[in-house]
């Protein structure tokens, strides 16, 4: 095909590329140096017409709507689930609750209870099941709540679609289940917010219960 | 980070912020084509300098500031599919996107204006300053299309041979 087919095939596609599968434009565009430089030169039109009608910007208000943001951002670090210590320290935490109440109940015992019963009432106090159960999460809550802002998320026996959910925001990518017992499986993964989406799809397909694709702006989970 | 840090930091970004980000976002606007997606990749850079380690030393930041601007917003590019990108005239992979600061490439509107004659000026402002498809054009111009198709690749080829030689 002579380099002007090749350009008048350019221009025929950009009519409506929609209608051509990723391979086709890429030959088409790529056909020869020629057809790349038109294309180049067809970008460089575009962006010089754009910039011509760039506004004015208003930078005061454009950094309230970045303290907003990051006022989004450190809320949502404080979320439980998101946890930077290791596992071990996390139970280290709860069998030191664990003991601390337990010691605390075993103390109401000797020295509440002989106070009710010579009262007359009936029943015990502190009930230590539940009360270590409630003691443990909060303990949990507050060390977190401590934890500084990271780039780095780790999911700790989160669902799948509450994973996905967050991470396609960040990259503005939709995502759609090819199966739907999947949306419920829950994983433990590390997402790093710096890496590109292919790296993140990557690291997602090493599990071996789900297959992750993305293809543009676009998510498949399978 | 501990909040004194925190806030040392805050600070320092929005002395940044305030001197950078016009020009950050016009930038990014110009390669998007969109302020709001500008705004995300933007908002993004500033994002991690309150994270990272350290910030750029003085002498570097607007240069540190710039690519990750550029960056940011092919990244963005590449996330959409290629026929997207086609349709809004990105540059795409297929075509090695060449750097620049943003400024060289804004001339070949001006170029257009005084190297095509008429009809071929108002056919290329029409195609890449509206984004009209050619049936659009043809309409609007009171032509046939396959004309308007003739003279657009016309219009192309001379843009190409003087932006090529003005490079040189």
């Amino acid at each position: 095909m002579s380099r002007n087919e090749n350009i008048d095939r350019l221009m025929e596609m950009m009519e409506n590329p929609q209608a051509y599968s990723e391979e086709e434009i890429r030959e088409i565009v790529d056909a020869d140096e020629e057809t790349r430089e038109a294309y180049r030169l067809m970008v460089a039109a575009k962006r010089s017409y754009e910039a011509r009608k760039a506004g004015e910007v208003n930078v005061g208000k454009a950094w309230e709507r970045f303290e907003e943001r990051m006022g989004e951002k450190m809320g949502e670090r404080s979320i439980v689930r998101r946890t930077e210590r290791p596992m071990w320290m996390r139970v280290a935490a709860s069998v030191a609750a664990i003991g601390l109440i337990s010691g605390l109940a075993v103390a109401a015992v000797h020295y509440v209870m002989p106070m009710m019963w010579s009262e007359g009432r009936e029943g015990s106090e502190g009930r230590g099941g539940s009360g270590t159960a409630t003691v443990v999460s909060r303990v949990e809550a507050a060390a977190n709540d401590s934890i500084p802002a990271e780039t780095t998320v780790v999911y700790d026996n989160v669902p799948l679609e509450e994973m996905m959910g967050e991470i396609a925001r960040h990259y503005g990518v939709e995502v759609t289940y090819g199966r739907e017992e999947v949306r419920g499986l829950r994983f433990h993964f590390v997402w790093k917010r710096e890496q590109g989406i292919e790296k993140v799809v990557e690291n997602l397909n090493h599990f071996e219960s789900v297959r992750v694709k993305v293809e543009g702006s676009h998510i498949t989970v399978e | 980070m501990t909040d004194k840090e925190h806030s040392e930091r805050k600070m320092a970004v929005r002395g940044l912020f305030y001197e950078h980000y016009g020009d950050m976002m016009r930038y990014a606007t110009s390669i998007l084509y969109s302020e709001e997606e500008a705004e995300d990749v933007v908002q993004d850079v500033f994002m991690r300098m309150m994270e990272v380690e350290r910030l750029p030393e003085s002498g570097k930041v607007r240069t540190y500031l710039m690519t990750a601007v550029r960056n940011g917003s092919l990244n963005r590019i590449r996330q959409k599919s290629v026929a997207t990108q086609v349709e809004r005239l990105y540059p795409i992979e297929a075509v090695e996107y060449r750097a620049d600061s943003g400024e060289g490439q804004m001339e070949v509107c001006e170029v257009a204006e005084m190297v095509l004659q008429e009809p071929h000026r108002s056919i290329f402002r029409l195609r890449f300053g509206e984004d009209m498809k050619l049936k659009e054009i043809a309409e609007c111009l009171d032509m046939n299309i396959k004309t308007v198709f003739k003279y657009l690749g016309q219009a192309i080829k001379c843009i190409k041979k003087e932006f090529c030689y003005e490079q040189e």
